[in-house]
């Protein structure tokens, strides 16, 4: 009884969210959010409140959050792949003709500058100016400026109000600043002689519109020159000339980033160069921490050791620390002329370790080992001493010596259980951007290259530069390399799995 | 349990969504209206402070609040690039003009200053304008001087050979560990600090137009000044004076803990050198060409979001509360910058940091806008210096290597 009362508050609170959630991204504009909120909501609701389904009751929070957190992420990046996002396509086009607008329109030059009263009246919102000499004008939207004599005034001489209209506060104000940002008052009959506009509430200018927006046309007329800009299908407007306006919108562009890349690989060496460092990088990263710490974990398996407990501690000690802090502290220690390592170890040598290309890339592989033997360590110490003792004594007594006892007994068994996270340690190694960013930025890089491409980069850092680092963002371009490295890392990781099955007749 | 106590519960459940709606009902109205809405602020661990006292004192009288919010330096550029577009961001950030780049992204909303710019620096207002028209309300300008620990130096150094020889005997007699402490990264070098030498030499990256701004179509890289100041590096990287691998954290550190006479930096540094207690003056950039080292000139000012949803309010706090000389000297007041208000400048112009830091701004290089021209020129330029002090080759060839490749990058365009 008690259980059904909470599991009934928990859905109410769950409900309430849902509620207010739906209220939050409704009122934002964004409906098909606000439907699909009512629509998970009434599934779980439906899905948990009757008898039926009970298999799914345990599945539907997992698959809520693999569609939520993994496949809307994978999709939208591949879709993020086909477009031209970057700077200068940022946002979408309602974004980039509203920028366009803001930009294309002009303060009339030498146009006095008016402090501003709103007010309400029985025809909506009006604009009640002061001019610099003290004179007071009202309009809306409908009506241009006209004179208005019977303004009250402050005491500082600024028109403050009209009988028969309310002045708006600040706050009212506030309160309604879309629309109010929004409200263009010509200053004369003829719109083209500009309109009154105001920004802060409190004061208004007078605007042109120089470049504006046809929603007939869809294109952008420059009413000074007379040139149209259309929309070129690549996400700008532009000119018969070529000439394009500044901002664009993201546009899908097809192919385009992926044959840029193809392009890059085959004309840029060091793209090439840091396509082979990732491979070698991931392999030998995972070899090196598998063997090495399954080499440890036989050690201090044999029984005769004493103090197994003590060593086991200390030896996973450094996977107990937060991998950025290891890898920022192992970068000052690295550091040629300040590092403990040269400063202390080596009694001032001035080794780049991580300024010098190969030097780096040994480095990065060191500090990888450091990071990533002791959960291999744990793994096998696990999986050894699984290892049902009867076979190893089996294998001796039929004259197996140490070496083949590991080879033909151990290390297969051992593999059953580790093959499948070596695969994903693969997987992860492949794209381990923290070591790489923390320790070297993906440096050295070469002083010649065009991509910022070093030493040590990995395709998942170089990504990461191009999308964020760059002085030139290219999103695109970083979702399509991204799309390629989810492509490579899927198909080894599909390969691998199947031949891990293998190992697993041997039961 | 019964069918009917199931059905009792399902109707339990439903009635608890309405009753849970009902419950949070009066809050809804408070979340779709917009009149209590909060100015928010963006600017980097330092500069996200300087607005404290302006925020309180514009809360005073408008009732609206001001929410200054700390985003890390190293990224709150493109945190703003790609939040902004996806309808997130501050409604203001604090951030270093020319906005060109943002500008042509239409992540930046022009500004209607009216006639408020007449009063700012004229660098000040310079670096406001993008095609003539204003995206940022300008708050202070920055440059970087020479900090020296009196302590240990108690003359200020005339030239770049003073300084070195100066520098050079403490380390020689153990005092000290390093001759100056220049911050850089160990990769990508420090081009802004790097700037006043390489000016000393008469080469300021680009020729420049009689206003003082760049002409991008005649880059300097390549020319004897640039050469001469490439020699230099190879000399200051072969002797030791200069090294690559001193950090930000490092030389900060060195400086405080005395273990450095010389620090080049901006103000942003002085709050820690303060804490510490350094007995320091701010000096004149030492010569190290025989022309003036002509820092670059920073200005940081208030950018509108265009899609901020407070966009009255932000702007009346930027375009309105924050020109007044009055708002402008709480700049001062809470984190000595010097502000970008001429009338508020004066009032605090008698103060010895403002007046060092103004002294070796005088020649300074206000930045520039030109994406392309930024996209060419800082990386290569930074990476170069690194490779000339650290002697991976010829300081000559490598400069020209790099003058070539700058040359390139000009040519391409931006995307």
């Amino acid at each position: 009884m008690l259980q059904l009362l909470l599991k009934l508050l928990g859905f109410a609170v769950l409900n309430a969210i849902s509620v207010l959630l739906v209220m939050g991204f409704y009122g934002a504009g964004v409906w098909p959010v606000a439907l699909l909120v009512v629509i998970v909501t009434l599934g779980l609701d439906l899905l948990y409140l009757g008898p039926w389904a009970v298999p799914l009751k345990y599945l539907a929070p997992g698959i809520l959050l693999l569609l939520t957190f993994q496949v809307f992420v994978i999709l939208y990046s591949g879709f993020t792949a086909f477009t031209n996002a970057g700077q200068g396509h940022l946002g979408t086009k309602q974004d980039a003709i509203a920028a366009i607008a803001l930009s294309g329109r002009e303060r009339v030059p030498d146009s006095p500058k008016y402090l501003l009263a709103i007010l309400e009246g029985p025809t909506g919102l009006s604009f009640l100016v002061t001019d610099p000499d003290g004179a007071a004008l009202v309009g809306d939207p409908a009506t241009p400026l006209a004179p208005a004599p019977d303004a009250e005034r402050n005491d500082a001489g600024k028109a403050v109000g009209l009988p028969g209209a309310e002045a708006l506060t600040f706050q009212q104000i506030l309160g309604r600043q879309d629309e109010i940002l929004g409200m263009e008052v010509p200053i004369a009959a003829d719109p083209a002689d500009g309109v009154l506009r105001t920004q802060d509430g409190q004061t208004a200018f007078v605007f042109r519109s120089v470049r504006a927006y046809d929603p007939a046309l869809d294109a952008v007329v420059d009413s000074s020159t007379g040139v149209v800009y259309r929309d070129n299908g690549r996400g700008n407007f532009a000119a018969p000339d070529g000439t394009q306006i500044d901002p664009g919108w993201r546009a899908v562009v097809g192919l385009d980033n992926f044959a840029r890349m193809v392009r890059e690989v085959r004309e840029s060496e060091q793209f090439l160069g840091v396509f082979l460092w990732t491979f070698v990088f991931a392999i030998l990263s995972v070899a090196m921490g598998f063997g090495f710490g399954t080499f440890l974990a036989l050690v201090f398996n044999d029984p005769r050791i004493r103090g197994r407990r003590i060593y086991r501690m200390i030896l996973i000690l450094p996977y107990a620390f937060p991998v950025f802090l290891s890898v920022l502290i192992w970068g000052g220690l690295l550091n040629p002329e300040f590092g403990f390592i040269n400063e202390v170890l080596l009694g001032g040598a001035k080794i780049p370790w991580l300024q010098d290309p190969w030097l780096a890339r040994f480095s990065v592989l060191m500090v990888s080992l450091w990071l990533e033997f002791p959960y291999w360590f744990l793994i096998a110490t696990g999986a050894l001493q699984s290892i049902p003792r009867d076979l190893e004594e089996a294998a001796t007594i039929d004259g197996a010596g140490r070496r083949r006892l590991f080879r033909h007994v151990r290390l297969p068994l051992l593999l059953v259980t580790v093959a499948p996270l070596l695969v994903s340690a693969f997987a992860f190694a492949f794209n381990n951007f923290n070591l790489v960013w923390l320790l070297t930025r993906g440096g050295p890089i070469a002083l010649d290259s065009e991509i910022d491409a070093g030493a040590t980069d990995l395709l998942i850092t170089l990504t990461y530069k191009l999308a964020f680092d760059n002085s030139v963002q290219d999103y695109g371009l970083a979702s399509a390399i991204s799309a390629t490295i989810f492509m490579i890392v899927a198909a080894i990781s599909i390969l691998s799995f199947r031949r891990t099955r293998r190992y697993e007749e041997v039961f | 349990m019964s069918r009917s106590f199931r059905r009792g519960a399902t109707a339990l459940v439903s009635a608890s969504i309405v009753l849970g709606a009902t419950a949070i009902a009066p809050a809804i109205p408070v979340l779709a209206q917009d009149d209590g809405c909060t100015v928010e602020v963006w600017g980097d661990e330092i500069t996200h402070l300087a607005l404290g006292k302006a925020a309180e004192a514009y809360t005073a009288e408008t009732g609206i609040e001001v929410e200054l919010i700390s985003v890390p330096f190293s990224t709150i550029n493109s945190d703003y690039e790609t939040q902004v577009p996806a309808g997130g961001g501050p409604d203001l950030i604090i951030a270093p003009g020319p906005f060109d780049a943002w500008v042509a992204s239409g992540i930046a909303s022009p500004l209607e200053l009216g006639d408020a710019l007449d009063a700012f620096q004229p660098a000040a207002a310079a670096a406001a304008l993008v095609d003539g028209k204003a995206y940022m309300v300008p708050l202070w300008t920055e440059n970087i001087g020479l900090i020296r620990n009196k302590a240990l130096v108690p003359e200020a150094p005339a030239t770049m050979d003073d300084l070195i020889a100066a520098g050079q005997a403490l380390v020689d007699a153990g005092t000290t560990e390093l001759v100056v402490a220049i911050p850089m990264d160990p990769e990508g070098g420090n081009a802004y600090l790097m700037y006043p030498f390489q000016t000393s030499f008469g080469d300021h990256w680009f020729a420049r137009n009689e206003d003082g701004s760049f002409d991008y179509s005649q880059p300097t890289l390549d020319t004897e000044a640039g050469l001469a100041f490439a020699r230099a590096l190879g000399e200051w990287g072969a002797s030791g004076a200069i090294s690559p691998d001193v950090g930000f954290d490092i030389a900060v550190d060195r400086f405080i803990t005395g273990k450095t006479p010389f620090l080049v930096t901006g103000p942003w540094d002085l709050p820690a050198i303060k804490e510490a207690g350094i007995d320091y003056a701010i000096d004149l950039l030492p010569s190290a060409g025989g022309s003036v080292a002509a820092p670059w000139l920073g200005v940081f000012g208030l950018v509108l979001n265009p899609k901020s949803d407070c966009a009255l309010a932000a702007t009346d706090f930027a375009t309105r509360f924050m020109v007044t000389p009055e708002a402008q000297v709480t700049l001062f007041e809470v984190g000595s910058y010097p502000p970008a208000h001429k009338a508020a400048f004066e009032q605090v112009a008698s103060d010895p940091d403002v007046k060092a830091w103004g002294e070796n701004g005088v020649a300074a290089q206000p930045l520039f806008g030109d994406p392309v021209a930024n996209g060419a020129t800082w990386g290569p330029i930074g990476k170069t210096q690194v490779a000339i002090l650290r002697g991976q080759g010829d300081p000559e060839t490598l400069w020209k290597e790099m003058a070539a490749q700058v040359a390139a990058g000009l040519e391409e365009p931006a995307s």
